[in-house]
């Protein structure tokens, strides 16, 4: 070879076959030298799927002359690996199958459908003799099944490699059965999950001595716990290599009865029968045959005396898997459609929850200390993987969880108020997340205050720190206290406007039991990411109740949580054990609950502050949260300008002569308790109709102004436009106008009356709405459209009478309740002063106008 | 591809055409549905209520890939309106006494039954997380229902309403309702005989516009963007009415929000529906024909002449590219493997408990690819870091082969040199025993 024949570069294909080559030289082992250092492998192993020396493919504008080259650097890379495979010492045997299995990995199709037949067969004869070393085993598990699952990719081959995998069954079994090893186990658990995704017909005849295998190694225990797992999932996996409905039902109920058989024991006076029964009555349902227990018939003998024989601690460890096992069977796909025994997996996790522990009176004397302790301690663990088969359940039902949706929520509330461990309380939090997302609003109803008052409690650890709070009144971390709507808090929140004050103040006024520890940021973290799931699907229906309290709470969260962030120190010296989340994961959750806060809602409060938290986090370069931060800046941007008129222009239909004729109609049609003879009451005013005419009122000439000017155009020009008639039609017209107008401004002067009643119910809404009058453009949608009428009406009264402004309220609501004839008396005068108003209007005209008609005639009212 | 399927109010089956291409596919024998009364459930079969039998109230579904009726229901008594969550799971239907039925599609199981109107219901509509069911009605109410709660027994006894809602401003028959995107920050329009269309905010539950229209409006749709929504009238024309328009202009003279009208029918437009895939509006017509109408520029694009009498459903769905070949293989497998894949008849009574046991549920068996996963490199590494580590079972393992390999070679070589050594033992004794012997 010519030294000096140089490539272009390090992407030039020649350099493949020289680089494989230099390899196969230098690197590999061959069967006259020692094999020294096997690190040398994982050198070769990255060299090859960094520069995917195997697989070239061969296209014709290459060179045939490289072509050539490659080719025979491949067969030689091969022909090593067979020489090594055929060696006598095990770890060049083993090296030879490991690389073998990478080739079946890396190499072209072209090349593994040449040759693969050869490379299975000597795979299979290291398989099938022995005498191999348990590495050398290992190793040809896992490259059989790489190269298995090759094969799969390849329809053409469907048949062919069928044939190939049964073969591969039975020295894997036999393997299985000789050895009990946890390796060997692995590699051979790994072989025949492989076998069942890919060529699940292979698996078939063998199904029972493959269930037996798994189940009797399982129900035995003795080895490691990721070993169990995976033995769970090989079983869980086992149905789908018949893929009919019903070895997925006998498998489910074949590990129930398991459950079941083990849980009588271990919950044997802790439990009430009732549920027992239930669950024993929807196990086996009266009339039909218990399939055999799992494993085989022939091998039942052995794992039940292996069963008594077992402590307590593994059944229970024993428990868990089947559940996890459960829980794969339910979230793996399947082929076919399935029958799901929803009811009775919910029973059992129901069984499991409701167990804590504690002795019923009559069992007393029937258990000792020892025993309670035992099962107490195990406990956790078993409360765990129930939840997790919940989640599952969920999961796995979708939409069709609805009948049982109900039942879900009474004992998930039940529990959520008994659960004081973090780790189970986050896997609840988590459930109470995924079923908020996926049942939507109607869940969210249900589900909101229970959300809401742990995540209170759970979150209400800022408060402590802020120094604000004595210690004097910890309540314990269990129990939640109702949470006080007290007016004056609220009343305080909405006035506080800065970060000063909420330092001052120790709060927002967010009234929260106080915990003596601090709850774990993991926990924190999933707090506030139901809270967000919830706020997401449901912030701003009926939320009343929880809206202002989660509001508040979330940006002091945020805050502190920002605050926090720059001292890491010393987070790391009181959360020392926490692995999984940071405080980097705490600051995402909070800000993300907060956008989702403000997005929710059309006038967020905190909005300012939240903005320059945004900010604050987008200059952390390089983090997540400067990610999310730009995101969420996005996001408000349409909050801050609204790209489209708001659609509340609704002001309630009370022209009297309407309701009263369609009143009637509505009588004949159909008789109904009414709470409210018009429908009026039933629906609130927007609300913000009356904060624009305070704030109308308050400054009459600033922009308002000018959009008054605005609306008296539009009045004139619809006016004009209703009224193409002849004069005396005319004035009919118009007096019927002003008849609506006129009780248009009763309504106005009725809700502010309402209004002015109901702030000593609720100051806080209200003082909120105040509190920044000079803001015009203001994000709520209920103000910009109503401001037409709003406006026009209270300039009418002005120009017109001043009597009507003159009047207190008292004789508004009067005049409101009064009949059409009241509104009728007061036409002559209110027509003249509409038809000044008009001229009014005339004489400041213009020619185009943008805005909309603000009259609301109402054609429909005849 | 989007088809449009539309039904009359006489027997002139169900009509399909390829919104793209315009051709006419499978028409669906004997269906005459009321108005709402024509569902798709997920995209495999179609359901619709029907009213050609006056006295027996009947139901009938087809799937999607025959024209022939494959399953008729008989509820008990007359349902009108149908509504489908979008997984086609439930199917809702509003009788004439003012229940509302609802049915899991898989077992045909009743699963409840509420009344929920004094008058009959006509029409049912879900939201877009299919967790809220509205209802309209002949006596002009307007409801919202929370299926969950329904679906809770406890609390429905407790309370006196099942309702989340109820909204009573219609004084009249409800004709249409529809609800827009936005979760629970949702807008929901009613349309009613009153000549009004109103406009509902879902949060709050309260009435946000009321739009007087010159005529009776039959059907709305919504505009995908919420900017504004057309409303059908029975006059012919179909109006736009803004929701969310920045400048609203009204160009016609026909009163508030209303910022414009087309028209090419010379009778009411009795149905509207719309393709989202290809911004198309369509519509059907008292005379029988389907117009699809540019949604942009109000030209009309095609029309489909489906009967003699009023169209009264119009749904889009999308369908696969080649029905024939991938779902329905799957389908078809399973078919040949477990009988006939038909839907049950739905219940006409809800049945004991007895059977709620099980849930037939498909655990994404049609979800083709699958993670691939390839171990032998990982398990080089593992393998190589254990015969690293001195001492480790793995290494010893290795060793005490190699030295078995080595004790071997040895013995071997042990033998050899034994037997060489006898034999030269053998010869020196032949040797001196000759010499001996000389």
């Amino acid at each position: 070879m010519a030294a000096f024949e140089h490539f272009k570069d390090m992407y030039d294909v020649a350099l493949k076959p020289r680089l494989l080559n230099t390899i196969i030289r230098e690197h590999l082992p061959s069967a006259d030298h020692p094999f020294s250092n096997p690190s040398e492998l994982s050198k070769v192993v990255s060299l090859i799927k960094t520069h995917s020396l195997l697989s070239d493919s061969v296209t014709e504008s290459l060179d045939p002359k490289l072509i050539k080259s490659l080719k025979s650097s491949f067969t030689s890379w091969v022909d090593r690996l067979l020489l090594l495979i055929s060696s006598h010492e095990p770890d060049k045997r083993w090296a030879g199958i490991s690389l073998l299995g990478v080739t079946c990995e890396e190499c072209s199709s072209d090349r593994f459908e040449e040759s693969y037949t050869v490379w299975f067969q000597k795979l299979l004869t290291c398989l099938q003799s022995p005498a191999e070393s348990h590495l050398v085993r290992v190793a040809a598990c896992a490259s059989i099944s790489d190269l298995l699952t090759r094969l799969s990719g390849f329809p053409k081959f469907k048949k062919d490699g069928s044939a190939s995998a049964v073969k591969v069954v039975q020295p894997v079994l036999k393997m299985l059965h000789d050895d009990n090893s946890d390796a060997v186990w692995e590699a051979g658990v790994h072989v025949i999950c492989t076998l069942i995704t890919s060529f699940p017909f292979s698996i078939q005849r063998h199904y029972d001595s493959v269930e037996s295998a798994i189940a009797v190694k399982l129900v035995s225990g003795g080895c490691s716990h990721d070993m169990m797992k995976k033995l769970a999932h090989c079983l869980a996996l086992l149905p789908k290599s018949k893929g009919d409905e019903e070895s997925w039902s006998v498998m489910m109920q074949k590990i129930l009865i398991l459950i079941n058989d083990q849980l009588n024991l271990t919950f044997q006076g802790l439990e009430e029968e009732t549920i027992r029964k239930e669950f024993n009555g929807l196990l086996i349902l009266p009339g039909k045959q218990p399939p055999p227990p799992l494993g085989c018939d022939v091998s039942t003998e052995e794992p039940s005396t292996n069963t008594k024989k077992r402590s307590k601690q593994s059944r229970t460890s024993n428990v868990s898997l089947l559940m996890s096992g459960c829980c794969m069977l339910l979230t793996n796909t399947y082929p076919v459609k399935v029958n799901v025994p929803v009811r009775l997996l919910l029973v059992l996790v129901e069984r499991i929850l409701m167990v804590n522990g504690a002795l019923p009176e009559m069992s007393l004397p029937f258990m000792t200390g020892r025993q309670q302790e035992n099962v107490c301690s195990e406990l956790p663990v078993l409360h765990m993987c129930s939840l997790e088969l919940l989640a599952a359940i969920i999961k796995a039902t979708g939409s069709q969880l609805l009948p049982h949706a109900a039942s879900i929520v009474r004992f998930i509330t039940k529990y959520f108020k008994t659960c004081a461990l973090s780790e189970l309380r986050i896997k609840i939090y988590s459930i109470a997340k995924i079923l908020l997302i996926s049942m939507g609003v109607g869940m969210a109803l249900c589900l909101s205050k229970e959300v809401v008052n742990n995540a209170i409690a759970d979150l209400s650890t800022i408060e402590k720190k802020n120094g604000g709070m004595s210690n004097g009144s910890n309540t314990d971390a269990s129990t939640v206290a109702p949470l006080p709507a007290s007016s004056k808090k609220r009343k305080h929140s909405s006035t506080t406007g800065s970060l000063q004050e909420y330092d001052a103040g120790g709060g927002l006024g967010v009234e929260v039991p106080k915990k003596c520890t601090v709850a774990p940021i993991s926990l924190r973290v999933a707090a506030l990411e139901t809270l967000e799931a919830l706020i997401t699907v449901a912030g701003a229906l009926k939320s009343e109740q929880w809206r202002s309290k989660v509001d508040s709470l979330l940006i002091v969260i945020a805050m502190d949580s920002l605050r926090e962030g720059s001292s890491s120190e010393e987070i790391n010296v009181f959360q020392k054990k926490e692995l999984t989340a940071t405080a980097a994961d705490l600051q995402l959750a909070a800000l993300r609950a907060l956008l989702a806060s403000f997005l929710s809602v059309p006038r967020p409060p905190y909005l300012s502050q939240g903005l320059e938290l945004f900010r604050r986090g987008k200059q952390q370069t390089g983090t997540k949260l400067a990610e999310f931060c730009a995101h969420a800046m996005l996001t408000l941007e349409v909050l801050i300008h609204p790209r489209a008129l708001p659609l509340v222009d609704y002001v309630p239909p009370n022209n009297n002569t309407y309701d009263e004729v369609h009143f009637n109609f509505r009588d004949e049609c159909v008789s109904r308790n009414h709470t409210t003879p018009f429908g009026l009451h039933q629906t609130e005013p927007p609300d913000g109709v009356n904060n624009m005419f305070a704030d109308y009122l308050a400054n009459g000439d600033d922009d308002m102004g000018g959009l008054w000017k605005e609306n008296m155009k539009d009045a004139k020009k619809s006016s004009e436009m209703a009224t193409p008639l002849p004069s005396s039609a005319d004035i009919q017209e118009r007096s019927e106008m002003v008849t609506e107008t006129t009780t248009c401004a009763d309504v106005e002067m009725r809700t502010v009356e309402n209004e002015t009643v109901s702030k000593s119910d609720n100051p806080g809404e209200s003082v909120t709405h105040f509190q920044e009058p000079a803001t015009c453009t203001t994000s709520n949608p209920a103000v910009i459209d109503i401001r037409g009428d709003a406006a026009t009406i209270t300039e009418a009264e002005r120009i017109v009478s001043d009597s009507a402004i003159a009047h207190n309220e008292a004789k508004h609501v009067e005049l409101a309740s009064q009949s059409r004839s009241s509104a009728q008396s007061s036409d002559t005068n209110m027509l003249q002063q509409f038809a000044f108003k008009l001229d009014y209007g005339n004489s400041v005209d213009d020619d185009d106008d943008p805005f909309p008609d603000i009259v609301d005639g109402d054609p429909d009212s005849e | 591809m989007d088809v449009v399927l539309a039904s009359s109010s006489v027997d002139d089956g169900i009509g399909c055409w390829d919104l793209h291409t315009g051709a006419e596919q499978l028409r669906y024998n004997s269906c005459s549905s009321p108005f709402h009364g024509l569902v798709s459930l997920g995209s495999r079969f179609l359901a619709s209520s029907q009213l050609h039998h006056p006295s027996s109230a009947s139901l009938f579904f087809w799937s999607f890939s025959k024209p022939q009726v494959e399953v008729k229901s008989f509820p008990a008594e007359a349902i009108k309106p149908l509504a489908a969550n979008h997984q086609g799971t439930y199917l809702v239907g509003g009788a004439l006494s003012g229940d509302i039925y609802l049915w899991e599609v898989e077992t045909g199981r009743l699963l409840k039954k509420w009344h929920a109107h004094l008058r009959a219901v006509t029409c049912l509509v879900f939201s877009d997380d299919d967790s809220l069911l509205i209802s309209g009605s002949e006596d002009g109410y307007v409801r919202v229902w929370s299926l969950f709660s329904l679906f809770d027994d406890l609390r429905s006894r407790e309370e006196k309403n099942l309702y989340e809602y109820s909204f009573s401003e219609h004084t009249m028959r409800v004709t249409d309702v529809v609800i827009g995107n936005g979760g629970c920050n949702a807008i929901i329009v009613s349309a009613s005989d009153d000549r009004t269309c109103k406009v509902w905010s879902l949060s709050r539950g309260t009435l946000l516009r009321s739009i007087v229209f010159p005529s009776v409006i039959n059907a709305i749709v919504l505009d995908p963007a919420e900017h504004v929504f057309y409303a059908g009238s029975s006059d012919g024309k179909i109006f736009i009415a803004a929701l969310n328009t920045e400048r609203i202009t009204t160009i016609d003279n026909y009163g508030m929000h209303i910022i414009g009208s087309f028209s090419n029918h010379s009778k009411a437009v009795t149905c509207l529906a719309y393709s989202k895939g290809r911004n198309l509006l369509i519509s059907g017509s008292e005379d029988g024909i389907v117009r699809v109408w540019n949604a942009k520029t109000h030209n009309i694009v095609r029309m489909f002449k489906h009967a003699k009498g009023p169209i009264t459903n119009i749904i889009v769905v999308r369908q696969e590219i080649d029905p024939s070949n991938h779902t329905s293989s799957n389908l078809q497998a399973a078919t040949k493997k477990h009988g006939s894949y038909l839907l049950p008849p739905l219940e006409k009574y809800a049945n004991s408990t007895d059977s709620d046991l099980k849930t037939a549920i498909n655990l994404g068996g049609i979800r083709g690819c699958m993670d691939v996963s390839y171990n032998s490199s990982n398990l080089i590494s593992n393998h190589i870091k254990e015969l690293q580590q001195q001492g480790s079972a793995t290494a010893s393992e290795i060793e005490m082969e190699k030295l078995k390999h080595e004790y071997q070679r040895t013995m071997e070589m042990a033998n050899q040199w034994k037997k060489m050594y006898e034999n030269l033992h053998e010869f020196g004794i032949k040797e001196l025993l000759d010499g001996g012997q000389t």
